[in-house]
């Protein structure tokens, strides 16, 4: 059968050109103007998508086991500790190389350095290039303060003590305190490593002139439609892993153990912002993945979220799995009416009718959570069900008396701020004024741009808020807890203005504590604390529910890596793809 | 001639300005903290502080009082309003603060998409619909002139939205006639380009039977008759050529919406315009971008206003450009 496959017409790409039948189509649902890893913003953009398959960190997490683990992807070993926990040795990978470009001496790539790893930090520190990731690097390693500093005052650039290579292939970091979440941090893509040829070379148009070390390289970028990537040639030897998660042999997904990675010949980036056009073109078979659009969640799965056969006998494989997301709603605790008030807190909590709102909102496709830590980490408790983090509306009620008893009266008014000012958005600020009306609690909404939130809960904070939620950047506590501390260099998070020297003190001793079981006892102590003073709500988890043609093989979603990080484990059965497309 | 241009262009001067000001108003006064929506979460006041410099947002908002004072002229008036006034009138427009890329080389890789539907749509939909209101004009208050003033009620009843989803839907996924989505050269502009003229006709063609049935009714044309014009000459020539003065004031003022008029066929159909681009950069605050669109739009306008104004005198006796 001729099929497109082979000689197809990508959409997207303004002409017709010949695309390998091993070839991954993905959607993009934003534009992508370039890519350069210290400025990827969210896991899940399109410039995480293509950069994380162009350029590679020191390490990455594995792609089957569960909870998350680190594993060596440019480092040759993970990090070799000093006994204080204050530096720690990288050495490399001797046959990591950048790919060939015309940046390089007769366009050839060349081994990378400890100096490029060196290199490409500085450039997040660089005040200049704005990089929104210099937070998580911030205050960490002994003189990268200073030399941002020094750069952004235009003094002479300082060396940086922290930062040093002690051979061509070995990096030696110096902290200013323990940081045992560093291997988690550098797991980043954002963490990549660039080389300062192309940089020079290319100048502001790097973004379109990646040079990696990664699985693939830029084959074309057709501004505003697509990007397609190729195998990189020079990519060293990597293989598809042997082990992982125990339910992952059954699912078939260590058919391809050993196998060298890439396994898929190009990639297809195809830009579609609106969720219909990418659905037509996915059941078209021009698209080997993609998320269920919301206005079709209900024709393709069942209520025990199960494909229904006739999409099935298609040839299609449904994937859920739980995002690290929580939606939350928030109290600010500097308001005197929320903060002195438990049961009023608690009472918020129980007229929450969590599961009305997965219905009506969400086709019912979301959990509700019982904790505050998402599962997929190693601290997550499965059992743990918070008491007040259900609906109850007698006890609601009973609640909102005790309350009222502790106040002097019946409870003033509250503010909502919401983030957004959609109609969608109204609808739920509606729906949650009346789950507080019939707890007998009297519920302002008041809107601000969703990602305006932060600085409006910083500046003018309202008694409550129903923002973005919490998204995981890495899977360590710390990422959570950090959003409540009070004090210290870390406390740039905390909307909610909770103050606890208790809580603070933990995650002063949870940050510089490294891996062990009393590590992921103090987590557990610090995560009851949160439940028990209630500076937030649980409110939903989300699920991630995607589909996939079954010509793409060797797929795990992971939470992070984005849900198109990973290609290089991918398998793609052509010959499946031209017998089962539609012509 | 010349002393209408030089007073149009006299008049042009406040007007950018006034466009200049409001950009730069509603880009620097909203509540809304740029630093604070890029820096994350974890931002700390210093690292929000150092992003705010990074894109000149630290500077005076419009003169440094206190270097005026202690004499520093120079660094009294770099604030960011004099910055945002050097861009535009020199038309670097500066870095994209989302794209990360120059705006002007996003302007460029946008702008051919943008008019190869809207310029096909701008031209097809008036020849369209100059052509049916002739004809409309022709049989006016007979059953067909009722037919067609209902069809164009009905086109304009339906949703442009909707339709461009129904004919995605049925022409290009059900019956494969084009492509679902995607840049795919000409092939890929053909529903598009019909989808655009068919959605705005019902207006246009309104608006043509009107302006036509109007010159239609004025003495010159009975004075035509009278002299024996008849037939097409009639509706072509001597109703046509007074006509061309509103319809060009109708048509020409929307020369902006070449840039930025295919919004909805851009974004369902995968056309990698500037009218898609236009809407990430107000939905990311990117006010590089917001603001050299809308200054580009604002002399399209003036220059669509001023050119209608010409060619209506032009064409037409009863005007006179003084």
């Amino acid at each position: 059968m001729q099929h497109a496959a082979l000689v197809g017409v990508l959409a997207g790409c303004g002409r017709e050109e010949a695309v390998s039948p091993g070839s991954e189509h993905l959607v993009l649902r934003e534009r992508v103007a370039g890519v350069d890893p210290i400025h990827i913003s969210g896991l899940a953009s399109g410039m995480a998508a293509v950069a994380s398959n162009i350029y590679e960190p020191l390490f990455q997490y594995h792609y089957l086991k569960r909870p998350y683990e680190v594993v060596p992807c440019l480092a040759a070993e993970m990090p070799q500790w000093s006994a204080d926990g204050l530096s720690c040795r990288i050495r490399l990978k001797g046959d990591a190389r950048f790919d060939d470009n015309p940046c390089f001496p007769e366009g050839r790539g060349r081994p990378v350095t400890a100096a490029d790893v060196i290199f490409s930090w500085k450039r997040i520190a660089d005040p200049r290039n704005a990089s929104a990731f210099w937070a998580h690097f911030e205050h960490h390693i002994i003189g990268l303060d200073e030399y941002r500093r020094a750069l952004r005052e235009n003094t002479p650039e300082p060396a940086v003590p922290g930062l040093h290579a002690v051979d061509a292939q070995t990096l030696e970091i110096r902290l200013t305190r323990p940081w045992p979440q560093l291997i988690q941090i550098f797991a980043h893509p954002a963490t990549a490593v660039v080389p300062a040829e192309a940089l020079q070379i290319y100048g502001a148009d790097f973004l379109r002139h990646p040079v990696g070390t990664g699985p693939f390289r830029l084959r074309s970028w057709e501004p505003g439609t697509g990007v397609v990537l190729e195998k990189s040639p020079t990519f060293r030897e990597e293989h598809y892993p042997t082990d992982g998660a125990p339910e992952d042999a059954a699912a078939g997904l260590l058919a391809d153990s050993g196998k060298r990675l890439p396994q898929v010949d190009e990639v297809h980036f195809h830009v579609i912002e609106t969720s219909e056009p990418a659905w037509l073109l996915f059941l078209q078979g021009r698209i080997d993945h993609l998320g269920v659009p919301t206005d079709h969640f209900d024709d393709v799965l069942d209520a025990s979220w199960q494909l229904r056969p006739e999409w099935n006998q298609k040839g299609l494989c449904v994937d859920v799995f739980p995002s690290m997301f929580l939606r939350w709603i928030g109290f600010n605790m500097a308001d005197p009416v929320i903060a002195n008030n438990l049961p009023l807190r608690r009472a918020i909590s129980l007229a929450m009718n969590r599961q009305e709102f997965n219905d009506l909102f969400l086709g019912g496709r979301c959990g509700l959570p019982g904790s505050l830590l998402p599962p997929g980490m190693k601290e997550h408790r499965p059992g743990l069900r918070d008491a007040w983090m259900t609906f109850d509306l007698e006890r609601a009620r009973a609640q909102r008396i005790e309350a009222e008893k502790i106040h002097g009266g019946a409870i003033p008014p509250l503010t909502l701020r919401m983030g957004g000012t959609s109609p969608l958005v109204r609808q739920i600020g509606q729906l949650i004024t009346r789950w507080l009306a019939e707890a007998g609690l009297e519920l302002h909404v008041d809107h601000v741009d969703e990602r305006a939130m932060n600085s409006s809960m910083r500046e003018h904070p309202a008694s409550m808020f129903f923002g973005d939620g919490y998204s995981m950047v890495h899977p360590d506590p710390t990422d959570l807890f950090r959003r409540f501390v009070s004090h210290g260099d870390d406390a740039t998070a905390n909307i909610f203005h909770y103050q606890n020297p208790r809580f603070d003190e933990s995650y002063e001793s949870l940050a510089a504590m490294p891996d062990s079981p009393e590590r992921i006892k103090l987590c557990h102590q610090m995560e009851d604390h949160l439940l028990q003073d209630l500076p937030c709500i649980g409110f939903l988890t989300y699920n991630w529910v995607s589909v996939r043609h079954d010509w793409l093989t060797s797929f795990k979603p992971h939470a992070f890596s984005g849900p198109a990080g990973l290609i290089k484990y991918h398998r793609v059965d052509g010959r499946r793809r031209e017998q089962q497309s539609p012509p | 001639m010349k002393r209408f241009l030089i007073r149009r262009l006299l008049a042009v001067v406040p007007v950018l300005f006034g466009v200049l000001l409001l950009t730069f108003a509603l880009s620097r006064l909203l509540p809304d903290d740029f630093a604070s929506r890029l820096g994350g979460d974890y931002a700390s006041q210093e690292m929000l502080a150092d992003l705010r410099w990074a894109h000149g947002l630290d500077k005076p908002l419009f003169v440094a009082w206190d270097r005026l004072l202690s004499g520093n002229i120079a660094a009294a008036f770099d604030s960011q309003f004099i910055g945002h006034c050097r861009r535009l009138f020199t038309l670097d427009f500066g870095r994209s603060w989302s794209a990360l890329r120059p705006v002007s080389h996003l302007l460029r890789e946008g702008v051919g998409p943008s008019l190869a539907i809207t310029v096909p749509v701008l031209l097809g939909s008036a020849a369209v619909s100059l052509l049916l209101g002739m004809l409309a004009a022709f049989v006016w208050r007979t059953r067909w002139d009722r037919w067609l003033l209902g069809a164009c009620t009905l086109n304009m009843s339906i949703p442009g939205v909707a339709l461009m989803l129904a004919a995605q839907y049925f022409v290009a996924f059900e019956w494969g006639w084009a492509p679902v989505h995607g840049w795919a050269g000409g092939r890929g502009l053909v529903l598009p380009v019909l989808l655009g003229i068919f959605i705005g006709l019902g207006a246009d063609v309104r608006f043509c039977r009107v302006v036509l049935l109007k010159e239609l009714h004025e003495d010159f044309m009975r004075t035509a008759l009278a002299k024996g014009v008849g037939g097409w000459r009639l509706y072509a020539v001597h109703a046509l050529r007074p006509a061309i003065g509103p319809l060009l004031a109708h048509w020409l003022p929307r020369l902006p919406l070449l840039l930025t008029g295919s919004l909805f066929l851009e974004r369902i159909f995968g056309i990698p315009g500037l009218g898609g681009m236009m809407v990430d950069a107000i939905s990311a605050r990117d006010f590089p971008v917001v603001n050299a669109m809308t200054f580009i739009a604002a002399v399209l306008h003036l220059f669509g206003q001023t050119l209608a104004d010409i060619i209506s005198a032009r064409f037409d006796p009863r005007i006179r450009l003084s």
